[in-house]
């Protein structure tokens, strides 16, 4: 089994509970009423969009062992 | 500003002839001779062209009109569902399966979803069911383009060109370069329009929500005192009011648009397998940021604006607040987005025509035989989705969902079992399953049932889809071939690299006689 890619599988559905029901409502909840900022959909519009990406640009790199480069065809 | 009707026409002339003239020089360069050349170019696409055809691909008349209209009448609820589309359905269907795609497919030959099915399930049965379902989603899907391609017109020229002769005219240039240059034609034009999209998109909605707005912090503000509905994540009135649907329409109905066969096809045209690993990331990264431009649009635009027709309210935006050029260079994007969908669409419909139905009737039939009739399908999807154009359907969000909903409905839980190498599923199931749940769909879709746990109608087909699937597959014998998985399970274990150097050791005739061999 690779646990790398468990690894990572794992980030990613914390990442989908965390960006959708029920981390968006508090992630809402807490720029509303603790912070007090009312751009509240500060998460929903940028930042959690922006986890799911650097997640997908970094999760490849951590998992490359699986599938290791050769010499002959990186870089190109 | 006032609007110079003249210099706008000519603009958006200027770019539909350069449209074409590229999608002309990549055929004179290197014409298709045979039907893998016409339908993948050889599985040789580079990565940076590779993603930008499949954003333009993907970029359609939905995103730039249908999802503006969503974010326009449902505010902070539809982003949040579209985004959830991008980022955690699409983006997160092309990292568990995408790469698994590509090696089944480079060792292969297979191209279409149907392929994938027919070869795992050992099914005929199946491929003609899926192509079917695939066709029957794909040329309502091309209908809506048509549509966005003839309002965009007609607000981007005043009027001097209408909707009926702009939708022949632009129809005619897509028929062009599809049936002449295939894939390789239709990948040029897509970078290049998949570039201006997104300039056209994330530039012009940031420039309005800092000029017309003010900035983020005051847009918001100014919403959160007139219309406070408008930016809550559930909206507070139907249809959009609980998580079920908002869910079910971002992570199902939109996979379907994502997983459609113009889509499918691109995981396969990829020269190098680690493409495949990137494309997650750069597709949700260029995607999520042209919506970040059109919902800025929307927010910056939606007080002022309030009657605009949703479907016409980011046209009549910029028309309002830009000058003619910048307006015609925006149409002009906007144009590009529709075009390139629909061009992808053709020609993904007379692959599938031809590669999922003609040659398997007809397998003695020459290689030219079967490039003639990929082209000559593209031609009657064409036709056909001009004249459901003209027969009208009132709103593109509608029908674009549909369209995914039924996509999803008919391959998703089979395609998934086939590329994970499953091997509790039956081909009885995998049929049966697929019929049942296109049939359930379009039931849900043209309004026969209701569902009372508040599903996306069309989207219910999904579930139902996994049900049969699971269900008649316990009760049924005809699993996948021993041999069969073994084989899969053992393309799967190879490496890019290894995949990469033994493709290269083909010649692209040698890779063609390999595929027809399959088959």
């Amino acid at each position: 089994m690779h646990t790398r890619r468990l690894v990572t599988n794992g980030v990613y559905l914390v990442l989908v509970a965390v960006f959708l029901f029920p981390g968006s409502i508090a992630a809402q909840n807490i720029q509303v009423e603790i912070l007090g900022w009312p751009f509240f959909a500060f998460w929903t519009v940028i930042l959690g969009p922006m986890a799911f990406v650097a997640f997908y640009l970094v999760a490849p790199l951590f998992e490359r062992r699986i599938d290791p480069p050769s010499l002959t065809s990186e870089g190109r | 500003m006032a609007f110079n009707e003249i210099l706008s026409t000519g603009i958006i002339l200027l770019y539909l002839i350069i449209s074409v003239g590229v999608g002309l020089v990549a055929w004179r360069i290197q014409p298709s001779t045979s039907l893998e050349d016409y339908s993948l170019a050889n599985r040789s696409i580079h990565w940076f062209t590779g993603f930008f055809s499949m954003l333009a691909s993907q970029i359609s008349a939905l995103a730039m009109l249908g999802f503006a209209a969503f974010y326009f009448l449902q505010g902070m609820a539809a982003y949040l569902a579209i985004v959830t589309s991008i980022v955690v359905s699409v983006a997160g269907a092309f990292r568990f399966i995408g790469p698994k795609v590509w090696k089944i497919g480079r060792q292969t030959g297979q191209v279409t979803p149907s392929d994938t099915l027919r070869e795992y399930f050992d099914s005929p049965t199946l491929g003609y069911v899926v192509a079917a379902g695939m066709i029957l989603g794909l040329v309502p899907y091309l209908q809506l383009q048509f549509m966005g391609l003839g309002i965009v017109l007609d607000l981007g020229t005043g009027g001097l060109i209408s909707q009926q002769v702009g939708v022949i005219v632009i129809a005619t240039a897509i028929v062009i370069y599809t049936w002449l240059g295939g894939m390789k034609s239709v990948t040029w034009v897509d970078t290049m329009q998949g570039i201006m999209l997104f300039l056209g998109s994330f530039v012009a909605g940031l420039f309005l929500v800092l000029t017309l707005g003010g900035g983020f912090e005051p847009t918001f503000n100014n919403i959160l005192e007139a219309q406070p509905a408008f930016l809550e994540p559930i909206a507070p009135e139907p249809p959009y009011n609980n998580w079920v649907t908002v869910l079910s329409f971002g992570l199902i109905a939109m996979l379907g648009l994502g997983l459609a066969p113009h889509m499918w096809i691109r995981l396969h045209y990829f020269e190098e397998g680690r493409s495949l690993e990137r494309l997650p990331g750069v597709y949700s990264l260029v995607f999520w940021l042209t919506q970040v431009g059109v919902f800025s649009a929307v927010l910056a635009g939606v007080l002022l604006l309030p009657d605009a027709p949703p479907d016409q309210y980011i046209p009549l935006l910029y028309r309002e607040y830009f000058p003619t050029p910048v307006f015609a260079l925006i149409m002009s994007a906007i144009l590009a987005a529709v075009m390139s969908s629909a061009s992808s669409m053709c020609h993904a419909i007379g692959i599938i025509g031809s590669r999922d139905i003609t040659k398997q009737i007809r397998p003695e039939w020459s290689e030219d035989s079967h490039l003639l009739a990929a082209r000559v399908i593209t031609l009657v999807a064409v036709v056909a989705a001009v004249i459901l154009t003209f027969l009208g359907v009132d709103f593109i969000l509608t029908s674009g969902a549909a369209a995914g909903a039924l996509i999803v409905s008919i391959t998703v839980p089979q395609l998934i079992s086939a590329v994970y190498t499953a091997e509790w599923p039956t081909r009885e199931g995998a049929v049966l399953a697929a019929i049942a749940g296109g049939t359930v769909s379009l039931a849900g879709t043209v309004g026969f049932f209701n569902d009372p746990m508040g599903f996306y109608p069309g989207t219910f087909g999904f579930v139902v889809n996994v049900v049969v699937f699971v269900g008649v597959s316990l009760v049924t014998s005809g699993t996948p071939d021993e041999s069969r998985i073994s084989d899969w399970r053992n393309l799967l274990e190879q490496s890019y690299t290894d995949l990469d150097a033994e493709y290269r050791n083909q010649t692209p005739t040698e890779v063609t006689a390999d595929a027809s061999d399959d088959d």
